[in-house]
């Protein structure tokens, strides 16, 4: 913490290696995290790509209050994504297949999923069927794997509310990949 | 609702051990057997999707987006907020640009230039290679500044490390070193989308330097390409094949592309003997460095490989089809 508070610092004076530090450490998970949102390659592209040229700009805005300098990129990162969705809201929806498929285990199966079956784009299609608010922290957790605490903080939630809709969440997809494997076997 | 909060609890926790501890469910399911039958489906779930969420982004889009915020980062000068600060700091960055040009041709010139990290006209010479790259435009040129600089930072990580315990100034130079390295990478990176531009593909696999230079020829690695040119005096033609008339065609359009492609070749070519040359310096100081700085110099070699593989293979695919 203390030396992400030193290159924040540093950046802050527009010093570039340690900004290049700080997108280094952060880069793939802000994609991840984009990427599992609005399920679209490209698009998650575009998205962090401009999450980082915002950070640039406006780096001199970020104030250390405790909160960690990741908490706000994933903020903007977060905004970015709800503009996106709220512009594309009646468009029709993108193949989810544009994404990788599931990595493969050492076995050379694929890993297994519930009940071993569905695969990732179904587990991907069933994150989508969950609230805004689940699937921001299903997202924040999984795939940025962020802390309780940190997707708290940039969710503007308690911790008890985010761990709530964790719970709510991974119930929800649970039932909803069940039911999609029922629905296959019959 | 009590429960259900408990149980959110307990839940977190075993994910807390599963996701960043690599505990295993059947761990976690030990430590609350009263909850077991509960938590096990949630936990699996819980695995398969963070598998799900393992999405990682392409080399290229990495390369590209690294290209794109060094630009930004390069174009965004930050406005300092305390007066005394500002004056302090441009102060310092005029007197040294005035020392830079007042000291050119002297022998104090020649003191900066060859200037190590903590003595006095260092900092004179590190804004003498702002000044440089900033007055460089983007390309082929700023890629060789930046090469000629890494070479520069390895120089000076071998001085520190065989003087007295400097870990913190190797570490500072290592820093610089990753990103003169990592800005050859972007900038390959950027000659690759320049590449792809139509009447501009020209796998950098066949090359006939020595044709484009003469500009009597149209290289192998250039035929096809639409565009030719200026047209000579002798009327339009074709790309000249073996058995074409040998007209005149002047350093545009698809010989300036060859052309281009040349430099990157040699600048490839140079960039790995300097890896070589570099990391075989930086290990050779291993048996003989101080223990204290031992750390530090590992991280520079690590970063110096890491950093100069990365900017090769970006050169490799920068002019691929």
């Amino acid at each position: 913490m203390q030396d992400e508070q030193n290159l924040v610092h540093r950046a802050q004076q527009g010093d570039q290696e340690a900004f290049a530090e700080l997108y280094e450490s952060h880069f793939d998970r802000i994609f991840r995290y984009v990427a599992l949102r609005v399920g679209n390659r490209m698009e998650a592209e575009d998205i962090t790509q401009e999450v980082f040229l915002k950070a640039v700009r406006s780096i001199r805005s970020f104030k250390w209050k405790g909160i960690p300098f990741s908490a706000w990129l994933f903020r903007i990162a977060r905004n970015e994504v709800i503009d996106s969705l709220r512009k594309k809201s009646r468009q029709p929806t993108v193949p989810l297949s544009e994404l990788p498929p599931i990595p493969v285990s050492s076995s050379g199966n694929p890993h297994p999923l519930v009940k071993h079956e569905v695969d990732v784009d179904q587990l991907r299609a069933a994150i989508r069927q969950l609230t805004e608010a689940q699937q921001e922290v299903i997202s924040l957790r999984f795939s940025a794997e962020l802390s309780i605490a940190e997707v708290a903080s940039i969710m503007g939630k308690s911790e008890g509310a985010v761990k709530s809709l964790q719970h709510g969440g991974i119930i929800a997809l649970r039932r909803i990949l069940s039911k999609g494997g029922d629905n296959e076997k019959g | 609702m009590r429960k259900d909060s408990e149980f959110s609890n307990v839940l977190e926790e075993c994910l807390e051990r599963l996701l960043r501890n690599g505990e295993t469910v059947e761990q976690c399911l030990e430590r609350h057997p009263e909850q077991s039958t509960e938590l096990e489906p949630l936990l699996r779930t819980a695995l398969d999707v963070r598998k799900a969420s393992a999405i990682e982004p392409s080399a290229e889009f990495k390369a590209r987006a690294r290209y794109q915020f060094h630009l930004a980062m390069t174009e965004s000068k930050p406005a300092r907020r305390l007066w005394g600060w500002v004056f302090r700091q441009r102060w310092q960055k005029a007197a040294a640009i005035i020392l830079v040009v007042l000291l050119a041709g002297s022998g104090m010139a020649v003191a900066t230039y060859h200037s190590m990290p903590g003595e006095l006209l260092h900092p004179v010479r590190l804004t003498a290679e702002e000044m440089w790259l900033a007055q460089t435009s983007p390309g082929i040129a700023r890629a060789e500044i930046h090469r000629e600089l890494a070479a520069r930072r390895v120089e000076e990580i071998v001085y520190l490390a065989e003087r007295e315990d400097r870990s913190a100034k190797i570490e500072r130079v290592t820093q610089r070193l990753y990103y003169h390295l990592a800005t050859i990478e972007s900038l390959a990176a950027a000659e690759r989308v320049l590449a792809m531009t139509p009447g501009e593909v020209t796998p950098l696999s066949t090359p006939d330097t020595a044709a484009v230079e003469k500009h009597d020829a149209v290289p192998q690695a250039v035929a096809g390409v639409e565009d030719i040119g200026e047209i000579g005096p002798e009327g339009p033609q074709g790309p000249a094949g073996p058995a074409g008339p040998p007209g005149r065609i002047t350093l545009t359009g698809l010989t300036r592309a060859g052309a281009r492609d040349a430099r990157w070749i040699q600048f490839r070519a140079t960039l790995k003997q300097q890896e070589a040359a570099h990391l075989a310096d930086l290990r050779n100081l291993l048996p003989v460095v101080p223990e204290s700085a031992r750390a530090a110099l590992l991280t520079a070699i690590a970063v110096a490989e890491a950093g100069y593989e990365r900017a090769i293979e970006a050169l490799e695919q920068a002019r691929e089809p």
